[in-house]
């Protein structure tokens, strides 16, 4: 395991000795990347600046029981999730697409309608791999914030089931159920720029 | 379109537990044969796939997403924010 370094060791002495410069450091290092997880799991900017400013002050507060040879970035990541996600649960809805236009459609005998067609063989094959994170980043964005949460905790974030359930406070197989319904969403909305042109 | 028993809304419902491996013997079987004379589904069923590795792709490392530097109005913000 990557065990920090002697910088990160020192910076982690000087913030448990109350140091505010080493805190400005740690703000403006790290910070971009929190922004930029924030910014994934709550489209409004104010509302991911808040997340952003909590977690600063939510990891200040407990560190204390920073473990010792985790890294900080993972540390305050997680934090930061945490965060997010406690703003989704205390927030007012906004409105928003429903999921169900992004699912597939079918006929009253079940058959899909229009029918699934090939995609390309790869989406980098056609296009720049930043282009193609772009058209996944986008169409993740346009996902019911709800959907959005578990797509993002445990295909991008990596989290387990049973700790998504917990983070969001639903059961273990309401997660598996709407990860199901945005993965299903997410191809929807890919659908369009990766099918391939002729069947 | 109904291949023995299963039609393409219930293999659409139920795909993440056919992926996962988590269905009954039986009911895998009439998935297979599902997927074997439906061209839709099996389509489907690639590009679902497909948009799970996509996802990958935005793991880690954010790439243009992280910004330079954080505003100075929110780096002022947190400061405050910790003094109180």
């Amino acid at each position: 395991m990557n065990g920090p370094g002697d910088g990160e060791q020192d910076l982690l002495e000087r913030l448990l000795a109350g140091d505010d410069r080493a805190f400005e450091s740690l703000i403006r290092e790290q910070g971009p990347r929190l922004l930029a997880v924030c910014r994934r799991f709550l489209r409004n900017e104010e509302d991911a600046r808040d997340a952003v400013q909590e977690a600063f002050c939510s990891a200040v507060r407990s560190l204390g029981g920073f473990e010792r040879g985790s890294r900080l970035a993972t540390w305050l990541h997680r934090i930061a999730v945490n965060c997010c996600l406690m703003k989704l649960r205390t927030q007012r809805r906004r409105p928003e697409e429903p999921i169900e236009d992004f699912l597939p459609k079918f006929s009253d005998n079940g058959h899909q309608v229009p029918p699934s067609r090939p995609w390309k063989a790869s989406a980098e094959e056609v296009l720049e791999r930043e282009e193609t994170r772009q058209i996944v980043r986008d169409a993740i964005e346009r996902l019911p914030e709800s959907y959005r949460a578990v797509l993002l905790l445990r295909d991008i974030e990596e989290v387990s089931t049973a700790e998504a359930a917990r983070l969001i406070g639903i059961s273990e197989n309401a997660v598996k159920i709407r990860l199901h319904r945005a993965r299903q969403a997410l191809r929807g909305l890919l659908d369009g720029p990766f099918r391939r042109r002729r069947p | 379109m109904r291949i023995f028993s299963l039609t393409c809304r219930e293999f659409i419902e139920f795909l993440d537990g056919y992926i996962a491996g988590e269905l009954p013997p039986v009911q895998r079987k009439e998935f297979d044969w599902h997927l074997r004379l439906c061209r839709s589904c099996r389509a489907y069923l690639r590009s679902y796939r497909e948009t799970v590795r996509l996802e990958g792709l935005l793991r880690g490392d954010p790439g243009r997403e992280v910004p330079e530097s954080v505003p100075e109005e929110l780096v002022a913000a947190i400061l405050a924010a910790r003094g109180r």
